[in-house]
């Protein structure tokens, strides 16, 4: 079995940045929606995470908050 | 009978408690198994995501990609092998999540497959099983796709940054360039371009366009591994470069401006003597420190060294024979600091003869001077009446047989002809250099120059005066009408007539209308009295 070809090192840490980014805003994400939403109901929810933030945030932006 | 109606409450009894078992079980614990149970799979799923992610940039190296599109690299991580990374990640999401599914369901499906016995008590955890795959199908897939959502936000907004920051290290380094006046032409072709052509040093490979884009910002890796920088900032300027149009090599200099300047004459009115005399007294004029001079070119280091070896040995140069030579390059480092690269194209003067070969020279669409040469020698007015004093110098002066009258007009049509010659050009200097000024007076008394008057202005002096003596009124007056800067010179290139001595060449008025014509670029020729015996 032929071993896989060697990675270049730039390439590596590009590759650890992007799982990084996405650990880390995964994190923050969730985070976010299980302090707003309590422990369960965030964890639940956590699928819609990114979608409730953007939300937030473009309701921020119109000026018309109707996240709660 | 008895008997018939105890076995019979046994069962009912039995079948009663069986019934409280599943109820109790879909009442208490189903509800709470089922919670979670989902609770635990949309967490596996995140898990699995993760674990996918790390397969694929963790411990593992992802699918390989080879250099690809216009350029022989490899695209930068952002622009290529990141959605690479990000199509396998999912696919290998999919096949995780797909084996876990079957695994429950699997398990779920043997609860009902027990033995015939035991499938009595298990079968409400298999619909258990079966029920935390169903309520959980949708929360996994919207975190899947949630997740891979983020994910690909992440990789998009990275190679966003990435090309915001490619584009402006190219906007810098060209503001750069044009705050420098530096554009690139080529010596051979003479065709201006953007970019030249750069060989990786490694495997050859030629880079049609090494600037920070989606191969690299600062550097991009060659198809052979070999990092090249981007940016003329890092040292792209050393690599191997050549002409886009024509192939040919190139050495750039790009922190100097370089400034065009044609030496137009027919053919014998001693052109390249002019030129070489002109970096012989330069090279005296290094002497001093007031004034640095290189070749980027080695050819061009070879003729100068060749040249100043033939004046030291008293030896006439041979006549240039290229229709389109190279340019003949020329760094200038004068002591106010400012740098110029000088290109001079000295081309045959049978390139004047005819226009055809001459419209191909597209220096002259940005030309910042013109030295125009003229042969006193090829003027009637000079070989005529002396004829008999002629003869004796002739084999000597080597009289050009093109008047320049003729020389002048092919100029100007090509100058018309790319566009520098709207009305009057401004901005051009127009040099003309009376050259052989040694060998006037060796012809006769009237032939040589009038003595300079005092107070003589740059539109009359002795040269101008010369010409129209001659009868060259109609050549001063199209000088005159078509730049709006003018000034007359004379010079010896060798000094005195070439005999069969050794003695050396002394050049004598060469550098004034070099110097003249590069004063509006910044670039002073400070001329030593030793170096510069006489200015016109």
């Amino acid at each position: 079995m032929s071993s896989p070809a060697p990675v270049h090192p730039d390439v590596r840490v590009y590759q650890c940045l992007i799982f990084l980014i996405v650990v880390a805003g995964w994190s923050f994400l969730v985070a976010t929606e299980m302090r707003e939403r309590g422990l369960p109901f965030g964890l639940l929810s956590h699928p819609l995470a990114l979608f409730h933030y953007l939300r937030y945030r473009i309701s921020n932006w119109s000026g018309d908050d109707w996240y709660y | 009978m008895p008997q018939l109606i105890a076995v019979l409450a046994i069962i009912g009894v039995v079948l009663y408690l069986y019934y409280l078992f599943v109820t109790w079980f879909f009442t208490s614990i189903a509800p709470i198994a089922l919670t979670f149970g989902c609770l635990g799979l949309s967490v596996t799923v995140v898990v699995l995501y993760l674990r996918a992610m790390g397969e694929s940039l963790l411990w593992g190296t992802g699918p390989q990609v080879p250099p690809s599109g216009a350029q022989p690299a490899f695209r930068q991580y952002f622009f290529e092998k990141a959605f690479r990374d990000y199509q396998a990640v999912f696919r290998r999401n999919l096949e995780l999540n797909r084996s876990v599914a079957l695994a429950i369901g699997r398990a779920g499906g043997a609860l009902f497959t027990k033995t015939s016995v035991l499938a009595v008590f298990t079968w409400p955890m298999g619909v258990v099983f079966f029920g935390v795959l169903f309520l959980s199908a949708i929360p996994a897939v919207l975190t899947m796709i949630s997740f891979g959502v983020f994910h690909l936000i992440v990789v998009l907004c990275t190679a966003g940054i990435m090309l915001l920051l490619a584009g402006s290290f190219r906007l810098l380094e060209t503001l750069l360039l044009l705050y420098r006046r530096v554009f690139l032409a080529c010596p051979s072709c003479y065709k201006r371009f953007g970019l030249a052509t750069h060989a990786c040093p490694g495997c050859g490979a030629e880079h049609s366009a090494l600037v920070p884009g989606t191969y690299g910002i600062f550097r991009r890796r060659c198809g052979c591994g070999q990092l090249l920088p981007t940016l003329y900032l890092f040292g792209r300027a050393r690599l191997p470069s050549s002409c886009p149009h024509c192939s040919r090599p190139l050495h750039l200099v790009l922190d100097a401006r370089n400034l065009h300047v044609p030496v137009v004459g027919g053919p014998s009115a001693g052109k390249t003597s002019y030129l070489m005399a002109t970096m012989v007294q330069l090279d005296r004029c290094t002497a001093d420190g007031s004034l640095a001079m290189s070749f980027p070119d080695a050819l061009n280091q070879r003729l100068f060294a060749a040249a100043r070896e033939s004046f030291q040995q008293g030896e006439v140069l041979l006549k240039s024979a290229d229709l389109s030579p190279h340019a003949f390059r020329v760094r200038l480092d004068v002591s106010a600091g400012k740098r110029s690269l000088l290109y001079v194209y000295d081309a045959a003067g049978e390139l004047y003869q005819g226009r055809e070969t001459l419209r191909a020279h597209e220096y002259y669409a940005y030309t910042h001077g013109v030295l125009f040469l003229v042969d006193p020698f090829s003027l009637d007015a000079v070989r005529g009446p002396n004829e008999q004093e002629f003869s004796r110098v002739e084999s000597r002066v080597k009289a050009s047989v093109e008047h320049p009258q003729f020389v002048y007009d092919r100029m100007i049509a090509t100058l018309r002809e790319h566009g520098r010659l709207n009305g009057r050009i401004g901005g051009i200097r127009l040099a003309v250099v009376l050259t052989k000024s040694d060998a006037l007076m060796a012809v006769g008394r009237e032939t040589a120059l009038p003595p300079a008057r005092p107070a003589e202005g740059p539109t009359e002096n002795r040269v101008r005066r010369w010409l129209r003596e001659r009868g060259e009124d109609n050549l001063v007056r199209c000088f005159e009408h078509d730049f709006r800067e003018v000034e007359y010179f004379h010079c010896s290139a060798l000094g005195r007539l070439p005999d069969e001595s050794s003695r050396p060449f002394q050049p004598d008025g060469v550098l004034a209308p070099l110097s003249w014509l590069l004063e509006p670029y910044g670039i002073r020729l400070d001329l030593p009295a030793a170096a510069e015996k006489e200015a016109a």
